[in-house]
């Protein structure tokens, strides 16, 4: 069922039927064709219901006169050709239907007919149709009857009107339909004609209304295709203030917002999908710095990625190292070897990227000027390297190194770009530095390990030279004893046994002395009675005395007051351990000591004029002495630095915050 | 492109409702081109008595008049009656005198002329109020202002018939009196060749003026009594012999011989009286010729009667 018939209540389902079939047909042809049939069928109909309707009224009307006037001339002929027939003047009977004929063209023939049935005259000439005789006849009381006959020559109405009462026979005229058919057909072709005159009118005039309504509907439906292809930059165009007009107007108004809306949709889609890279390009480098692999691989790797994502052909990482003095190339693509030693000796920061390192931003520079390693260097095809893109490694605000892109292109990165690489130098910075915070801790605890490993064996070492200092003194005096009180057993003389006795006390008195150093040195009770300043006095004293090294030994801010006994200890032996280095690898004569205790931290620092060392290198090789130092003083919370410098001596600080230290105190 | 079919069909329907070409079977054929010579008229077995009206009134005026009469002639005579009836009185006296009908009512020029050329026979005639006479009445329109011939120089007057005795021959006689012809007298003259289209003529204007059978006037306006108010009678002629029954010389005697008996019996059977009404004819009586004697006399002042 269709559309239409839907919105027609009320049809039975045959005439729905009906109208669906012919909705079919007349549904499926064009606007063009719908109008010219309505107009066509409209004129049609109107020239046929004219046309017949006229031809109905005239045929009734001329029909009406054909019998008035052949009832008028039959009884005429009859009323004047009684006289005629009663003094049997046929020939003027004959005369009179001659007359009759000649005078009224519709009449075909004219005769009389005797009361016996004979023909006394007739108009047919040289002789007479016997069976026209039969065909009608009169009664005499009758005005007159009409008979209508066909004949060879078409219709013919005969009327026969009685002769005086039918005394004197009766007349009988043939008049033909003939003239009234011609006139009928005249008229009907006529109209017929006007109809096909007016139709042809009409087709012209409902070719221009389907020019009128079609044009701008077909125009649109170009602009509607035009649309769908995608093309937004046509218009239908305004041609009345019509309907057509404002659905025009709309359309228009639709292709401006679908414009729009186009337009924002793909400023969307290119802000979503730069996006999308974006996070691409930033995953991919996470994924790249997420493994825990080696920090030049991570670097390399990341590059890698980097390049691949962002459709660019060659590029390196540079990272500062021994804080931020030396360049190192970490990783290069398609960068020639001997362009990144010409970066690593001399080019970064010293070149025009150098500046990155005060503007913390990544910097497209070109044109390159001969000083960048990468000046006129071949890509791939034989493209010149026209610009450099140089972004900063960034971690906690300190340039850690530069990721590098070289493009011939001077407009291969956008703005977007450049943010990308941005984040991904920031990206980057982090790993690095989380890649060195981690080598750190890898050296910090392989130190500890070592350190503890120390810590056993010279507990050892300690307790073997205790063992052998208990039994090379103690236990040897102890053994003389024993052996001076077997001797004195045997004595019997009181003054051989005094002398004897005053031997043994010497070799006790000796033996408790040798036991009392080593409890000394095992533990400097000094410390616990009192304090570190005292304590580092009497050991500074005890140094000069032992060793050929003058040193100077000052304390500001203690008076009055102690620190906790962890923080007096871990600096009593910080300060023993450093004067022990100095005596043992810097060859100094002078070192100085300085112990400070102000407002915001307790500082103590030993000064030596020796021949000082490498701190990384000293560090790499982890010297333990350095790094049980560097771990007394964390254990505290504090910090130790060591500045040394080859020929001119070796510093040593170590900062414990006062709030730091008082609270250990209270634990 | 437009498709044909639905317009095609609608110009048929269309072609068809108006061509009206419906067929109309049930009404006779006839070929009008398929001529005969019409058939002889074929002889009755019963020969009709043939009787002769002259045309002293219009033939179909006759005809009525004179039907009563015919049926009455035909009942008594057991055969049928056919009427006959020519313009003239030549042509009436041509049948009489050649045998082709057997009985005639001749005026009374008609009989003098008749009996003088080939014997016609008087068998009859009628007796009107009580007379056997008639007279000639020169008539004008009841408006003219003319009182006698005199008064009609110049102007238009209708004849009956020109053997007529009242319709011609008398006025004919009155014009040559004043010294003329009707030729120069009258501006025009015109023959009627029956009384009561003349006294219609005056009546209607188209004469201003005409002679009449005194019988036929009486007859006429007691009939249409619309002519006498348009006509007025102006002169009265002498009597004359009334125009008589006669028999053709050729009609055997037995069958006359009978005729005149019904005739003049007529008036005794109420029949025939109402027959005899018909012509306003008080009865049919024997008549000598002498009584036409006049109208010889008239004959001789205006000139003989010749036939044709």
């Amino acid at each position: 069922m269709s559309a239409l018939t839907d919105r027609l209540p009320g049809l039975s389902p045959p005439a729905r039927r009906l109208f669906d079939r012919f909705w079919a047909a007349a549904g499926a042809v064009s606007v063009r064709t719908k109008i010219l049939g309505i107009v066509l069928g409209l004129v049609l109909m109107l020239g046929a219901g004219v046309t017949l309707q006229v031809r109905t009224t005239l045929r009734n009307a001329l029909s009406h006169e054909l019998h008035n006037r052949g009832v008028s001339i039959t009884r005429d002929v009859a009323a004047r050709s009684v006289d005629l027939i009663l003094v049997h003047d046929l020939y003027g009977v004959y005369q009179l239907l001659q007359d009759t004929l000649t005078n009224n063209e519709d009449v075909r023939y004219a005769f009389i007919v005797s009361p016996q049935g004979e023909v006394l005259a007739h108009t047919f000439g040289d002789g007479f149709p016997l069976e026209l005789v039969g065909v009608n006849a009169v009664e005499s009381a009758e005005r007159y009857h009409l008979q209508k006959i066909i004949t060879e020559e078409g219709a013919i109405w005969d009327f026969a009107v009685p002769i005086f009462d039918g005394r004197a026979g009766v007349a009988r005229v043939g008049l033909s339909e003939q003239a009234m058919q011609t006139t009928l057909g005249n008229v009907t072709r006529q109209l017929l004609i006007t109809t096909i005159v007016v139709s042809l009118v009409g087709v012209a005039a409902a070719m221009f209304l389907t020019w009128l309504i079609t044009r701008p509907v077909l125009d649109l439906v170009d602009v509607t295709r035009a649309v769908a292809r995608g093309d937004l930059s046509q218009t239908a165009p305004h041609w009345a203030d019509d309907e057509i007009g404002l659905l025009s107007d709309s359309f228009n108004a639709m292709i401006g917002d679908l414009a729009t809306a186009r337009a924002e949709s793909e400023a969307f889609n290119a802000e979503l999908l730069r996006r999308n890279r974006e996070l691409a390009v930033l995953n991919e480098v996470a994924q790249a710095v997420s493994r825990q692999q080696d920090l030049d691989e991570m670097l390399d790797n990341a590059l890698r990625r980097v390049l691949d994502l962002m459709n660019l052909e060659a590029g390196w990482i540079l990272l500062l190292e021994a804080n931020g003095t030396r360049p190192r190339i970490v990783c290069s693509v398609n960068i020639p070897a001997e362009v990144a030693r010409r970066e690593e000796r001399g080019g970064f920061p010293h070149c025009q990227c150098g500046k990155l390192i005060e503007e913390r931003r990544p910097l497209f520079i070109t044109p390159l000027d001969e000083t960048c390693p990468v000046y006129g260097l071949c890509l791939a095809d034989r493209r010149v390297v026209s610009g450099h893109v140089a972004v900063p490694l960034i971690s906690k605000s300190q340039v850690l190194g530069t990721l590098n892109i070289a493009c011939a292109n001077p407009k291969c990165l956008s703005d977007e770009d450049l943010q990308l690489l941005g984040a991904i130098g920031r990206q980057l910075g982090v790993a690095v530095e989380n890649a060195r915070l981690w080598e750190e801790v890898r050296q910090k605890e392989a130190a500890r390990g070592q350190l503890l490993e120390k810590i056993i064996t010279a507990q050892e070492e300690e307790r073997k030279r205790i063992a052998r200092e208990l039994h090379d003194g103690a236990s040897q005096s102890l053994t003389s004893l024993m052996v001076g009180l077997k001797v004195l057993e045997g004595l019997h003389s009181p003054a051989e046994v005094r002398q004897h006795l005053s031997n043994l006390r010497d070799v006790a008195a000796e033996t408790l002395e040798t036991v009392h150093d080593m409890a000394l040195e095992l533990r400097p009770s000094v410390l616990d009675d009192v304090g570190l300043v005292a304590a580092l006095d009497r050991y500074v004293a005890e140094y000069q005395r032992r060793f050929d090294v003058r040193v100077d030994s000052r304390a500001i801010g203690f008076e009055g007051r102690r620190l906790p006994p962890a923080i007096e200890t871990t600096l009593y032996r910080i300060v023993q351990e450093a004067l022990t280095n100095v005596v043992r690898h810097s060859g100094a004569q002078h070192a100085s000591v300085l112990l400070e205790w102000t407002s915001r931290h307790v500082r103590a620092i030993v000064e030596d004029n020796g021949c000082g060392f490498d701190v990384s290198s000293a560090r790499q090789e982890r010297k333990l002495g350095l790094y049980g130092m560097e771990e007394r003083a964390t254990l505290i919370g504090g910090s130790l630095r060591i500045e040394s410098q080859i020929g001119v001596g070796t510093t040593i600080v170590v900062d414990v915050p006062v709030i730091e230290a008082l609270a250990r105190g209270r634990t | 492109m437009k498709k044909p079919g639905p317009w095609l069909g609608l110009s048929l329907i269309l072609v068809l409702l108006v061509s009206g070409c419906a067929p109309r079977s049930d009404l006779p054929y006839v070929q009008l081109s398929n001529l005969h010579p019409l058939p002889a008229a074929a002889a009755g077995e019963v020969v009709p008595l043939r009787v002769a009206v002259a045309a002293v009134i219009s033939p179909k005026g006759t005809a009525e008049s004179y039907q009563p009469l015919l049926g009455y002639l035909s009942r008594k005579l057991d055969r049928p009656v056919e009427l006959v009836q020519r313009r003239t009185y030549a042509e009436v006296n041509d049948l009489i005198e050649r045998g082709e009908v057997d009985m005639a009512f001749v005026c009374t020029s008609a009989y003098v002329i008749g009996r003088r050329d080939f014997g016609m026979e008087l068998l009859v005639a009628p007796q009107v109020n009580g007379e056997t006479v008639y007279y000639s009445w020169l008539i004008v329109p009841a408006g003219s202002s003319a009182r006698e011939m005199a008064d009609l120089r110049g102007k238009t007057f209708a004849f009956t018939d020109p053997w007529s005795s009242t319709g011609r021959m008398y006025p004919t006689s009155l014009v040559k009196a004043l010294g003329e012809t009707p030729e120069t007298f009258f501006g025009r003259t015109l023959f009627t060749y029956s009384h009561d289209d003349a006294i219609r003529a005056v009546a209607n204007g188209v004469a201003d003026g005409a002679a009449v059978d005194s019988l036929v006037y009486q007859f006429a306006v007691a009939r249409e009594p619309w002519l006498s108010e348009q006509t007025k009678v102006i002169h009265r002629s002498p009597p004359f012999g009334i125009p008589p029954v006669v028999t053709s010389p050729h009609l055997r005697p037995q069958v006359r011989a009978n005729l005149q008996t019904i005739l003049l019996e007529m008036a005794n059977d109420p029949d025939g009286r109402r027959a005899l009404q018909a012509l306003d004819v008080d009865r049919f009586v024997l008549i000598d010729d002498t009584a036409y004697d006049s109208v010889r006399t008239l004959e001789s002042q205006v000139g003989p009667l010749v036939l044709k």
